[in-house]
């Protein structure tokens, strides 16, 4: 299992349960593109379980914001070790995205836009 | 040193990966280094599959995987379509279509060196990182 997929009063919050790859990425793409037909405004990516993140999983991330940006919805970043941390400032997502701590002050933020 | 053969397909990332971490977690390189080094490896063999075999998965790719002093060299050989005019994005704002590029850029960032030539029809692609 490369990720789990829950969903909280209309919140869609996807753990990754290991490598952000060229090989899950493709596999979480086709399955969130499905998700996301749906009437879902928030998603929320936890990474408590991931160490590492390539250009395929950055597309992932860069393609999800941009959906739910045009929902006036948001991609909210949780939970990143260092390593995807850096990764992630080196394209500069670090100042476009919502980067909260862990998956609990997501949702409060959330719930404070909705 | 480490030589493999694999074929064009995006799940062989995964056996290149086995070899690359156990190879460097064998020198007790830390494991940030490590996640770095395998980047650059993934956005190489994807851009091979991608743009120099264009999907064409029977067709092969050599790696080799050596240390040179304290370089780390990963090096990888193929006879699929040369890159024409191969430009490698300095920075962010370089990357056309947003997205576009995004593979080499992580490769110029978190490699010491990284080069790109054609050698009578034989594509090279080498980077170096320092351990």
């Amino acid at each position: 299992m490369k990720y789990l997929v829950e969903e909280r009063e209309k919140v869609l919050i996807v753990y990754f349960t290991e490598k952000l790859d060229i090989n899950s990425s493709l596999e979480i793409e086709e399955e969130l593109t499905e998700k996301l037909e749906k009437d879902i405004k928030f998603v929320i990516f936890d990474f408590k379980n991931t160490q590492y993140i390539s250009s395929s999983g950055i597309r992932v991330i860069v393609a999800t914001h941009k959906k739910l940006q045009q929902r006036n919805g948001a991609l909210y970043i949780t939970n990143i070790s260092e390593s995807v941390r850096v990764v992630l400032k080196l394209v500069e997502l670090d100042k476009i995205l919502n980067i909260v701590e862990n998956t609990e002050t997501a949702l409060l933020e959330i719930d404070g836009r909705k | 040193m480490i030589e493999l053969e694999l074929e064009a397909r995006f799940e062989n990332f995964v056996k290149l990966r086995e070899n690359i971490f156990h190879f460097l977690e064998s020198m007790n390189v830390q494991s940030s280094l490590i996640s770095e080094v395998l980047i650059v490896a993934e956005e190489i063999f994807t851009n091979i599959i991608k743009h120099s075999y264009m999907g064409e998965c029977s067709k092969a790719i050599y790696i080799k995987i050596f240390l040179e002093g304290n370089y780390f060299v990963l090096r990888f050989l193929d006879y699929g379509k040369k890159a024409e005019n191969l430009n490698i994005p300095e920075s962010l704002g370089q990357i056309k279509g947003g997205i576009g590029g995004l593979g080499l850029y992580l490769i110029k960032k978190l490699s010491d060196s990284y080069l790109y030539y054609n050698d009578g029809g034989m594509n090279i692609n080498e980077a170096r990182k320092k351990i």
